[in-house]
C-alpha cells in the first residue's frame, strides 16, 4: 500500500473487531495509523497485544438494539467498520431449516440495522460494511464469469447470501444517503488465511475421510479466493478512501486475489501442503454426484450425522465464480500484495501448527 | 515418401490424417505470390527464404502484397545476423564488430561474406547478401528505416551476449538475463514487425502504445523453442535455461539429465513452462489488434503451435531424452483453426491451457501458480468471448430487493407444496411395490416354495444356494426327516 499523505487523527470502531477478519483489520489500522483511535466492539475480547496499543474494547451483541445502543452512547466514532457477522459453515450453509434462518438473519441482517440505526443516532456519517461475494453467487444455479458491480443481486437463497445481501441493501440504501451517511460495501470472497479455521479445516478433513480421491464435473471450474492480508488491505483502503475523498460511497466493490483457479486444483494443493497427493482422481458426473448428493442427504436425514455431501455441496463444487476487481482497483486502489498460492502456503502452516498444539492439548488431557 | 511407422500413426489416429488432408485440400492462401512480376532478385531472395525458414516461409509468402517483400527481407537480415552469431568457428574478436556493423550493409549492394564455416546451413545467404541489398534499396523509405533500426538493436544485443564469455560458459545466470536474450533475439522482431504491419494500416497502431503485448508475442514463442530445445541445446553446449530456475532443482545443469532426477527435471521444466505460459493472455490480446486476415494467419499460426508445443514439452520426461515435436497432424489442425479468426484462435488457446491444467501435478512446487495461470488465460477469453450457457445469468436478469417478503413466504409455501408432493408419490411407489411383491411371495408359496428352509439356511450364514445338484433335495429331507422323528 501508498502510503497516504497525512490523514487527521480519527476514531475508528470496528464491529466483529475479535474475529478473524476484524482482527486483521483492527491490526493493520493500528500499524499504519499509530495516532488513530480504534475501538473493538464484539461480544468477545479481543487479543492482550491488540488491547496493549491505542485501542479500546466495548463488549456489546449487534443482536441486540439496545446493547448496541448503550455501547454507541459512550463513544462517537468517526467511521464504523461493521465486521461482525456468522458465516453457516459446512453443512448449514446449504440448510433450509427456518430456525436457522432466523439466527442467521439475526446476526447478518437485523445486526446490521442495529448498527448502522446506533451509528446514525450518534452522529456519525461515514460506514463500511463486510459485505461478501456470495449476495451474488447464493442463488447456487448460475455460473458467474467475471462477475462485476453490474451483476444483479438479491437471487441469493442461501442464508448466508440472502442476509448479507439484505444487510447490504440496507446500507447502501437512498434513504440512507439522503441522511448524509456515506457508506460502502467489500465484497470479499472465499477468505483464507492463518488464524482460519474454517475453510482450511474443511478441505483437510477430507483427507482423513478419504474423499480426495474424486473430482465432481469436469473439473475445469474456476473459483475465486483471496488471502486475509489484501481483504484487508482492501478495508483499509476503504475506510481511509471514505475519511478523505468519500468517493467510494455509495459503491459495492468485489475484491478477491485476482487469481481465478480450477476449484479441485486448490484442494489438490491444499492437501500436498499436508503431504497427501492422491494417487487417483476419479471425475464423478455432475447428474451421478447430484443423485449421490441427495442419497446422503435422505440418510443424514434419518441418521442425523454430518455428511460433506450434499446437493448444494455439489452445486458448489462445479460451478464457476470468479470476479472482475476492476472497480475496486479504480476506486479504491486495490492491488492484491500476497499471491494465492503463497497465501495458502502461509495458511496452511498455520493449520499444521493449530493441529499440532491441539494435539498436544489433548495428549496433556489424557495424560 | 511417408514412412511405414508415419502410415501406422495415422491408421490409429484418424483425426489427424483428417486434419492435413482438410488442410491440404481446403486452404486457401488469403494472398499468393505474383511470381511473373517478380525479378531475379527477389526470385532468389524468395528461394532463400525457402531454403532457410522451414515454419515461416509459408506464411510470409501468403502476406498481404504490401508487405510481402518487406517482411520477407526483414527476415532475410535477421537470418543472416543469426548465421553468424550461431557460427561458432567465427572467432569472436571478428564476429563482435561483424555483428554491431551488420545494419550497416543492408543499402550495400555489393557487400557479402563468405567467412562462415563450410558447415554452416545458411552460408549461401550471406555470400550472395547483395540480392537481400539491392531488393532492400527498392522497398520504401519507412519499411527500410524500421528493418534496419531492428537489424541495429539486435545485432548489438547479439554481440553482448556473444562476447559476455561467463555467459558462454555458464549459461544463463537470472530469468531477467533469460528474458533479456528472448527480447534481442525475439522480442525485437515482435516490435519491427508491428511497426510494418501498423505502417501498412493493417493493424491498430494501439499496438505501438502497448510494447509489452509486441514483446509478450516473441517471448512465448523464443521461450518455448528454448524449453523445447533443451536436450539438442544441451548437447551442442549451448545454455538458455536460467541457472535462476535449473538450480533450484539440482547443483549442475547436466545433472538434469540423468534419469535418477527426472521428478527434479520436471518440475524446473514446469517452472519455464509457467513463465512462458504468464505471457499468453497478452499474446491473445495482441492477436485482437490484427485488422488483416493474411497478417492475422502470420501472427497466429506460431502463437498456437507454440501452446501445443508447451502442453507437449510440460510434465513430460521425453523433454530431456530427446527432441520433441507436435505431430503434423495436430500442426494441420492448428494452422486450419489459426487462420479463421480470434475466436477460434482463443478456442485452441483455451484448450491447451485445459490440457495443461489435467496434466498438472499436485506434487509439483508451482501446481498453483500453473493452475492460476491457466486460469488466467481463460478468464482473458471470457473477457472478449463471454460464456454463453443457460448456466449464465440472462443478461436482461434484473436486480431485486434481496429481503423475506410475503413473495418469498409463498414460493416457500410452493416449495413445501412441491414436497409434499414429492413425499405422496414416494409413498404410493412404495405401497404399489410392497403389493406386487406380496402377491409374487403369496404366489410363489401357494405354489409350494419352501421359505422356511431358506431363512434355516440364511440363518446358518450359507448366503448362496448350493452348487451340486441333489444337495438341495437332501437338506429337504433332512428337515422334513426331522419333523418326522419328532412325531
Amino acid at each position: 500500500m501508498i502510503a497516504l499523505p497525512s490523514m487527521p487523527p480519527a476514531h475508528v470502531l470496528v464491529t466483529g473487531g475479535s474475529g478473524f477478519l476484524g482482527a486483521a483489520i483492527v491490526k493493520a489500522l493500528l500499524d499504519r495509523h499509530p495516532d488513530w483511535t480504534i475501538t473493538v466492539l464484539d461480544i468477545h475480547a479481543p487479543s492482550e497485544d491488540i488491547l496493549r496499543r491505542n485501542s479500546s474494547f466495548v463488549e456489546a451483541d449487534v443482536t441486540s438494539s439496545s446493547s448496541i445502543n448503550a455501547a454507541f452512547s459512550k463513544i462517537q466514532p468517526d467511521l464504523v467498520m461493521h465486521c461482525a457477522g456468522i458465516v453457516p459453515a459446512r453443512r448449514h450453509r446449504y440448510s433450509t431449516n427456518q430456525k436457522q434462518w432466523e439466527k442467521v438473519k439475526t446476526i447478518n441482517y437485523q445486526g446490521t440495522k442495529n448498527v448502522l440505526n446506533a451509528a446514525l443516532a450518534s452522529g456519525c456519517r461515514k460506514f463500511v460494511y463486510t459485505s461478501s461475494c456470495t449476495v451474488v453467487i447464493d442463488d447456487l444455479a448460475h455460473d458467474y464469469f467475471n462477475m462485476n458491480e453490474k451483476t444483479p443481486l438479491g437471487h441469493a437463497t442461501l442464508h448466508y447470501g440472502k442476509s448479507k445481501g439484505m444487510a447490504e441493501q440496507y446500507v447502501l440504501s437512498h434513504e440512507h444517503a439522503e441522511k448524509g451517511l456515506q457508506a460502502c460495501a467489500l465484497r470479499p470472497c472465499t477468505i483464507i488465511g492463518p488464524g482460519d479455521t474454517a475453510v482450511i479445516s474443511l478441505i483437510h478433513d477430507l483427507i482423513a475421510k478419504g474423499e480426495t480421491y474424486f473430482i465432481i464435473g469436469d473439473g475445469d471450474n474456476l473459483y475465486d479466493f483471496i488471502y486475509i492480508d489484501n481483504a484487508v488491505v482492501a478495508h483499509v483502503l476503504a475506510i481511509e478512501n471514505m475519511l478523505t475523498t468519500a468517493t467510494a460511497a455509495g459503491e459495492a466493490f468485489f475484491i478477491s486475489n485476482e487469481e481465478p483457479v480450477y476449484f479441485w486444483d486448490f484442494f489438490a494443493y491444499l492437501w500436498a501442503q499436508f503431504g497427501h497427493v492422491p494417487r487417483f482422481r476419479v471425475k464423478i458426473p455432475m447428474a451421478v454426484a447430484w443423485v449421490a448428493g441427495l442419497a446422503a442427504e435422505v440418510v443424514t436425514y434419518f441418521t442425523g450425522a454430518a455428511a460433506t455431501v450434499d446437493r448444494g455441496s455439489v452445486w458448489d463444487a462445479v460451478r464457476t465464480q470468479y470476479s472482475d476487481n476492476s472497480k475496486a482497483r479504480d476506486i479504491l486502489g486495490y492491488r492484491p500484495k500476497i499471491g494465492l498460492a503463497e497465501g495458502v502456503r502461509r495458511s496452511c502452516a498455520d493449520y499444521k501448527d493449530y493441529l499440532a498444539r491441539q494435539a498436544n492439548v489433548d495428549s496433556n488431557e489424557t495424560a | 515418401m511417408p514412412s511405414a511407422a508415419d502410415v501406422a500413426y495415422y491408421l490409429f489416429h484418424i483425426s489427424e490424417l483428417r486434419a492435413i488432408i482438410q488442410w491440404k485440400t481446403w486452404h486457401n492462401p488469403v494472398h499468393e505470390r505474383d511470381e511473373s512480376k517478380e525479378g531475379p532478385d527477389l526470385k532468389e531472395c524468395f528461394r532463400f527464404l525457402n531454403l532457410t525458414s522451414r515454419s515461416f516461409a509459408a506464411v510470409i509468402q501468403e502476406l498481404h502484397p504490401e508487405l510481402l517483400v518487406p517482411v520477407c527481407l526483414f527476415y532475410l537480415c535477421l537470418r543472416g545476423l543469426d548465421t553468424i552469431e550461431d557460427d561458432m568457428t567465427i572467432d569472436i574478436a571478428q564476429k563482435e564488430p561483424l555483428l554491431r556493423q551488420f545494419h550497416e550493409h543492408l543499402e550495400d549492394e555489393t557487400w557479402n561474406f563468405d567467412g562462415n564455416g563450410p558447415n554452416e546451413k545458411d552460408r549461401e545467404l550471406l555470400v550472395k547478401f547483395e540480392v537481400v541489398a539491392k531488393e532492400f534499396n527498392k522497398v520504401k523509405e519507412e519499411y527500410r528505416v524500421i528493418i534496419a533500426d531492428i537489424t541495429k538493436r539486435m545485432g548489438n544485443g547479439m554481440a553482448d551476449y556473444a562476447k559476455n564469455a561467463d555467459q558462454n560458459a555458464n549459461g544463463v545466470k537470472t530469468i531477467k538475463d533469460y528474458e533479456l536474450y528472448c527480447h534481442y533475439v525475439a522480442g525485437l522482431v515482435g516490435e519491427g514487425l508491428t511497426r510494418l504491419f501498423v505502417e501498412a494500416k493493417l493493424a491498430n497502431p494501439a499496438l505501438l502504445q502497448r510494447p509489452e503485448l509486441m514483446e509478450s508475442m516473441g517471448q512465448l514463442l523464443q521461450q518455448t523453442n528454448i524449453i523445447r530445445d533443451i536436450r539438442e541445446d544441451h548437447d551442442d553446449k549451448r545454455y538458455f535455461w536460467p541457472k535462476e530456475v535449473w538450480s533450484k532443482y539440482v547443483n549442475k545443469f547436466d545433472e538434469l539429465f540423468l534419469p535418477e532426477n527426472q521428478e527434479k527435471a520436471l518440475q524446473c521444466s514446469s517452472e519455464m513452462v509457467l513463465i512462458a505460459l504468464n505471457r499468453a493472455d497478452e499474446c491473445l490480446f495482441y492477436m485482437a489488434g490484427i485488422k488483416e486476415q493474411s497478417v492475422f494467419n502470420f501472427v497466429a499460426i506460431p502463437q498456437s503451435m507454440a501452446m501445443a508445443t508447451l502442453e507437449l514439452c510440460f510434465q513430460n520426461p521425453t523433454l530431456f531424452e530427446r527432441n520433441i515435436k507436435i505431430t503434423k497432424g495436430t500442426a494441420c489442425q492448428l494452422m486450419t483453426e489459426s487462420t479463421q479468426n480470434l475466436q477460434l484462435v482463443c478456442d485452441v488457446f483455451r484448450r491447451y491451457a485445459r490440457k495443461i491444467h489435467r496434466k498438472n501435478n499436485p506434487s509439483d512446487p508451482h501446481f498453483l501458480d500453473i493452475s492460476i495461470a491457466c486460469g488466467k488465460i481463460e478468464r482473458f477469453i471470457e473477457g472478449i468471448f463471454p460464456t454463453q450457457t443457460p448456466r449464465v445469468l440472462p443478461p436482461g436478469a434484473e436486480q431485486t430487493v434481496a429481503q423475506d417478503s410475503e413473495e418469498e413466504a409463498k414460493r416457500k409455501a410452493d416449495q413445501a407444496e412441491a414436497k409434499q408432493d414429492v413425499l405422496y408419490i414416494g409413498i404410493a411407489i412404495a405401497v404399489t411395490l410392497a403389493i406386487i411383491s406380496a402377491v409374487m411371495i403369496g404366489a410363489a408359496w401357494f405354489f409350494g416354495a419352501r421359505f422356511d428352509l431358506a431363512f434355516a439356511e440364511l440363518k446358518k450364514g450359507n448366503l448362496k444356494p448350493p452348487k451340486e445338484s441333489g444337495v438341495l433335495e437332501n437338506i429337504a429331507s433332512a428337515y422334513d426327516a426331522q419333523g418326522h422323528n419328532e412325531l
